[in-house]
């Protein structure tokens, strides 16, 4: 199964960003943009895994989910996710030189 | 002509106040007469000058100038609304200018040095709330602007004239009689306006720091009894963020400083329609037997 968006390695190229988090809100203050964000657990998970190290969907999905089923259900949520981060400006993404 | 020269001590600001018009100069004694001096050796943060215009204004429906070290920056007030827009005037100057600080727009009091922090937009009843409950006895910080001194996490005190806006003027009235308020101006472009004297002893506190403690969201409606509640922490930062006049400029500074005070701080909402009541169940979170609220 190919995740959509899985052609393209999402990274982070900017300053680290702050978080707070308050019962399950985290609240991400990215100094690159001045701006400050609150995401659910997901798009905060997605964000630690892809300013950690650049990756591809089908690798986040893999790391994050697990290759059952029930993980590779999620895949569209995460591509969903990723195109989330992208328009807040937290994460970037480039063509893959793997695929 | 008189020439008054005067230095208003207003918190952590120094302001030179120049002027011709005596009425002006009496109201300001009316109000700040504990935190005024004539002292020309001191260094200022603003210097203002309320004065008439050069043109035939100055004799015919007379008016008065605003003046900000040496510039103009708005249209003139009518003479008899020279206190009201010397007020307004200077609210800007620290607005545009003192970031500083962390600048909430909220009322500010404290009960000792624990600060109620109640921030919200024009109509939200944050003024009228912030003036019943210094005449009950809260020590007033400031109306409009909650100065976070963002290196300590502390709210730094600038008491003022509290301006009362049309319908509020007959709450506090209805409130507390006694009230100790100045002029009317019926005809300024808030309507009309009549502002509540700060007492004595918040002017003379008013280089005392006060901690947060307590983050209230007021909303007044009519008819709708008083009813506190529980915010959480995520929506009280997002709605503190909002109520922040330079939360954007700020940046990473504001970031930390609206965490810590969201932290260490019982977060609420509060509806409330009639004065009495609701003074009297914000009080008794700062309930001196017990800590209150937690």
């Amino acid at each position: 199964m190919s995740v959509s968006g899985s052609g393209e390695l999402w990274y982070r190229d900017a300053p680290r960003y702050l978080q707070e988090t308050f019962d399950g809100v985290h609240a991400i203050f990215d100094p690159a943009t001045g701006e400050t964000h609150f995401l659910a657990e997901l798009p905060a998970l997605i964000l630690t895994a892809v300013d950690n190290h650049p990756v591809t969907a089908e690798a986040l999905l893999d790391r994050l989910m697990g290759s059952d089923d029930a993980g590779r259900a999620m895949d569209q949520q995460v591509s969903a996710t990723l195109q989330f981060l992208a328009a807040a400006e937290l994460v970037e993404s480039t063509p893959s030189a793997a695929i | 002509m008189t020439d008054h020269k005067l230095i208003l001590d207003a918190g952590p600001f120094k302001v030179g106040v120049r002027t011709v018009d005596s009425a002006f100069a009496k109201t300001l004694d009316f109000f700040y007469r504990d935190a005024l001096s004539s002292d020309a050796m001191q260094v200022l943060d603003y210097d203002i000058s309320i004065a008439p215009p050069r043109n035939l204004r100055r004799w015919i429906r007379p008016q008065m100038l605003f003046g900000i070290d040496g510039a103009v920056p708005f249209e003139p007030h009518p003479v008899e609304n020279a206190f009201p827009m010397f007020e307004w005037g200077l609210n800007w100057c620290i607005a545009t200018s003192a970031h500083r600080y962390l600048m909430l727009h909220a009322g500010t009091v404290a009960f000792g040095d624990r600060a109620m922090i109640l921030p919200g937009t024009p109509g939200s009843g944050k003024s009228t709330l912030s003036a019943a409950l210094h005449l009950r006895g809260a020590r007033l910080l400031s109306d409009e602007f909650g100065l976070v001194r963002p290196e300590k996490g502390d709210l730094l005190p600038m008491p003022r004239g509290i301006p009362l806006k049309n319908t509020s003027i007959e709450a506090i009235l209805e409130f507390d009689p006694a009230a100790a308020l100045g002029p009317t101006y019926p005809k300024t472009r808030k309507g009309r306006v009549r502002h509540l004297r700060p007492d004595a002893q918040s002017l003379l506190a008013q280089h005392e720091p006060a901690v947060p403690r307590w983050l209230v969201f007021p909303k007044y409606q009519a008819g709708s009894g008083e009813i506190l509640q529980p915010l959480d922490k995520a929506e009280a930062f997002r709605q503190l963020a909002f109520n922040c006049f330079n939360y954007q400029l700020m940046g990473e500074t504001s970031f930390r400083a609206a965490v810590q005070i969201v932290r260490s701080a019982d977060c609420y909402t509060f509806t409330f329609s009639r004065l009495d009541r609701a003074v009297e169940q914000l009080s008794a979170l700062a309930d001196p037997g017990g800590e209150g609220g937690r």
